[in-house]
């Protein structure tokens, strides 16, 4: 396939997750809500990352190593959350 | 004369070579710790008798926190990445940094910043609450002077520097490796330098994203850690995220050269070398899960306590190994008790002690009767100044003759050895003692008894810093005539032993090869350093003539916008720190707007010369990069930053759903944050990824109209992105949503701001890349500079993806 009818699919889905991700809300219960946008919004970033940047076409140990850090950022986030589930008392909600 | 003077002034202020920065770094570094040292010695005099008045309180305590601050940002790492400069491309084989001009660019912002940090005390008062900045104490309430912002900036700015240094030594040192040097060869030197830089990139971002949320709330009166959603509690995990695996940054490279010397004077190679660099993996990768035993008392429930516990015990084991490789090595060895011996061994004796006091720490009970007392000092300055200092100077010693040319004298040395080691115990181990003596208080009275054993340890602080003094004669005298030392004096055997001592300007005539006995090979021809130009008078480097021959060469290599980069953002920061705030809640903040301007200029003018420079960087091709064989230098390098980027993003994104779950109330999506500007913004930033990765295509493809087009569309769409976004921000502004809501809109302005100052920084380069491609640049096969902006420009658009729906539709 042309490279650029390729980058053009691309956008089309990448404006078509933003479409859904506006109009979501009246379709799905707000419990799902965040988990389901987080969802599409790192299906974009994957989309982005493997055909913008042509991660899709590099050697595997550079997109092991973008995939460590994204590890490590998200392990900092998770096991703060961990504690911020045992202080919830301070707070009053959470 | 004169020309001579502005000769080596030219050198010293433009140089890009890395032996030239180490020696730098080593020299600044030096500078700093004797200002922490003298700070420290201030300190000891005044809590060496009960009710003494040298200092006072608000003195003692800026002298405190500044102490710590300059002993671990300022003179731990940098003496380690001195040696680290110097050394590493001799030991592997390349003949400098992969980008020479960015390792200048971090050695200036680090002095930059230092200057920053010691003009606090000139603004106000300096940085008054202990080098954690634990929070809320960083709020204006406490802390009302401008001395702690200047702090926070100078912090900015040094870790911008370790993170353009983590960036270059890490694609220096897995693609430049002289051939047959396979990374499982590799002494122990660059291996511990090698995971000290993989720490410090995922650390320092997450530092970096702390200290810009405290930077932000003191400099505009934002409510990240004075709200008690955010708070103490967001300060620490973000904090000691980085705060724990920090420790073993500044270990490791002073494990490193122990781990280098010790063989050597030992003549015996070290004992189980692969378990050793399997440790130090070991204990970098648990470094980053044992940050909550800072924490254990802020109660987070016993599940958690258990599991730091465990994990904190965990890391420890792996210095086990080490320390019994280090002892296998030393069983029979007909040890040659040099002074750099000597300082190693000591290293190792005082590590094992701070290491055994630190296992009590991972205790619950222990820590909660323990934290905060002089029991804690004592330990980590066992471990920073019994096994980092000391290993450091050992360092010094053995590297001395090769960077100089010239030996030491080894009775003096050995003399110095003798009185630091006894003093450092004199003055820290009565610290074990004063179990229930808080640290940080700036007297005592004579009824709690600890007036004995702080008089000891003051008199061993004087012993330790007299004999430093000792240290600094020594290498003056011998640097300026001791006899000359010859290219390998200790019989040594990694690299840098193989080269004229000091080494030439380019390392290598060629670069050599390692055989699978370990043999190394040497070829003939002339190599060239890295520089603007070249030309023919170059010459095979005069090994004779120590230290003089080399600067001969130094005309090459040079480049004056590193420095003038980093006095730019220097001033920039200055300007935004210096003004005054007018009204305290929330602060109403008035920067000196002249420095800022003037850091702006500067910064546009030296990134347009640096963009500009015809700077070559020679690249051997054949040499051994697993595992990043088929990536570019440059690629490598971005991806790098890239990757940090997203543990700085992830830290802002984590702090957000930090405040944002603990906050009884949020704003229902559309009610503050408009849907509509997020979803335009979101279609403009989308597109203009299209835009910019068409005018990769058309660079490719040799289409300049296309290329034109596209860069022009780019830049047009990030300027619509800018423009909406500012309309937002000024609506929102004076609509008063502070007050409103304060704490959504803290996390917003700063997250967004921070992305939009990303953005502001792509289109820059597209302003650039416009002009070159209006020229007929990049469509004749030179279109990688469209790649890289391209990595970059995607980046933003990501980090948007993610904050579209965290900010309008959740």
């Amino acid at each position: 396939m042309n490279t650029n009818y390729l980058y053009l699919i691309i956008f089309a889905i990448l404006i078509g997750e933003t479409d859904i991700e506006v109009n979501l809300s009246s379709i799905i219960s707000s419990t799902t809500y965040v988990t389901v946008l987080l969802g599409i919004a790192a299906t974009k970033a994957i989309l982005i990352a493997m055909y913008y940047q042509h991660l899709k076409y590099e050697p595997r140990s550079l997109s092991v190593w973008i995939i460590l850090g994204i590890v490590i950022a998200s392990l900092l986030m998770s096991l703060s959350f961990v504690q911020l589930s045992y202080h919830s008392f301070h707070y009053g909600s959470s | 004369m004169a020309e001579r003077l502005v000769a080596t002034a030219k050198r010293w202020l433009y140089t890009t070579n890395h032996k030239d920065i180490g020696i730098l770094y080593i020299i600044t570094s030096l500078f700093f710790f004797v200002a922490a040292g003298l700070l420290a010695l201030t300190m000891r005099s005044q809590l060496s008798v009960p009710n003494n008045t040298v200092l006072n309180d608000e003195i003692f305590n800026q002298f405190v926190t500044v102490h710590g601050l300059l002993m671990i940002f300022w003179v731990l790492s940098p003496f380690a990445f001195g040696f680290a400069n110097y050394i590493i491309p001799l030991q592997i084989g390349a003949r400098d940094l992969a980008f020479p001009r960015l390792n200048a660019m971090s050695y200036w912002f680090y002095l930059f910043s230092g200057v920053m940090i010691i003009l606090s005390f000139f603004f106000g008062a300096a940085p008054d609450l202990g080098w954690t900045f634990y929070s809320p104490q960083t709020s204006f309430e406490f802390a009302p002077t401008i001395g702690l912002n200047l702090g926070a900036g100078a912090l900015i700015l040094i870790v911008v520097s370790i993170t353009m240094s983590s960036v270059n030594f890490l694609v220096t040192m897995f693609k430049m490796r002289a051939p047959g040097l396979k990374l499982s060869r590799m002494s122990l030197f660059p291996w511990s330098i090698l995971i000290t830089i993989f720490m410090m990139l995922y650390a320092f971002p997450s530092f970096l994203a702390a200290v810009l949320l405290l930077y932000v709330d003191r400099a505009f009166g934002t409510f990240y850690f004075s709200s008690i959603q955010g708070g103490s509690l967001l300060w620490d995990n973000v904090f000691w995220f980085f705060g724990h695996p920090e420790v073993y940054i500044v270990l490791f490279p002073a494990l490193g050269i122990i781990g280098d010397v010790i063989p050597t004077f030992a003549r015996r190679p070290l004992y189980g070398s692969k378990y050793v660099i399997g440790a130090l993996v070991a204990a970098a990768v648990i470094s980053f899960i044992v940050w909550g035993h800072h924490m254990f008392l802020t109660g987070y429930g016993v599940i958690t306590d258990k599991l730091y516990t465990v994990t904190t015990v965990a890391v420890s084991l792996p210095f086990d190994v080490i320390v019994i490789s280090l002892i296998e090595t030393l069983a029979m060895a007909k040890l040659r008790l040099k002074a750099a011996a000597l300082f190693t061994l000591g290293a190792v004796a005082l590590f094992i002690i701070g290491g055994i006091t630190g296992v009590y720490l991972a205790s619950v009970a222990l820590d909660y009767a323990l934290r905060g007392t002089y029991f804690v000092v004592a330990h980590f300055h066992y471990i920073m100044v019994g096994g980092s200092i000391m290993g450091l100077i050992g360092g010094l010693y053995y590297w001395f003759p090769k960077i100089t040319g010239r030996m030491y004298n080894e009775s003096m040395a050995r003399i110095h050895f003798v009185f630091s080691f006894i003093g450092f115990n004199i003055l820290y181990f009565p610290m074990f003692l004063l179990l229930d003596m808080p640290r940080r208080i700036a007297t005592y009275t004579p009824d709690t008894g600890w007036g004995l054993l702080n008089f000891s340890a003051t008199v061993g602080g004087f012993i330790f810093g007299g004999a430093q003094l000792l240290l600094f004669y020594n290498l003056y005298r011998s640097l300026r005539s001791g006899p000359p030392s010859g290219p390998n004096p200790w019989n040594g055997w990694t690299l840098e032993w193989a080269l004229p001592s000091p080494p030439p300007a380019h390392d290598f005539d060629t670069i050599p090869t390692f055989s699978d006995d370990g043999t190394i090979h040497f070829g003939s021809s002339i190599g060239l350093p890295n520089g603007s130009s070249h030309g023919d008078g170059i010459t095979k480097p005069d090994s004779s003539s120590i230290g003089h021959g080399y600067s001969a060469l130094h005309a090459e290599g040079l480049s004056p916008w590193p420095i003038l980069m980093a006095f730019a953002a220097f001033i920039f920061f200055l300007g935004l720190t210096i003004g005054k705030p007018a009204n305290p809640q929330p602060v109403s903040y008035q920067p000196f707007w002249p420095l800022i301007a003037d850091g702006v200029i500067l910064g546009l003018i030296s990134l347009l010369g640096y963009s500009r420079e015809r700077f070559t960087v020679h690249e051997d091709s054949h040499v051994e990069s697993w595992p990043f064989r088929q990536v570019p230098n440059m690629k490598l390098g971005i991806w790098t930053f890239l990757g940090a980027e997203v543990i700085f993003f992830g830290v802002l994104i984590g702090a957000y759903f930090f405040v944002r779950t603990a906050a009884p109330t949020w704003p229902t999506p559309g009610t503050v944050f408009e849907i509509r500007n997020g979803f335009a913004m979101t279609l403009v930033l989308l597109t203009s990824s299209l835009t910019a990765i068409m005018a990769l295509a058309s660079g490719r493809a040799g289409n300049r109209n296309g290329l034109i087009v596209s860069l022009a569309g780019t830049l047009a769409l990030g300027v619509a992105f800018l423009y909406i976004k500012a309309g937002e921000w000024f609506t929102l502004g004076s609509g008063g949503v502070f007050n409103s809501y304060p704490l959504p809109a803290t996390s917003y302005f700063i997250t967004t701001g921070t992305h939009g100052v990303h953005v502001f920084a792509g289109m820059c380069m597209a302003v650039y890349l416009l002009a070159n491609a209006i020229k007929g640049k990049y469509v004749n096969g030179d279109h990688v500079t469209l790649e890289h902006f391209g990595l970059y420009w995607h980046f933003v658009d990501i980090v948007w993806v993610f904050l579209f729906p965290l900010f309008y539709l959740i």
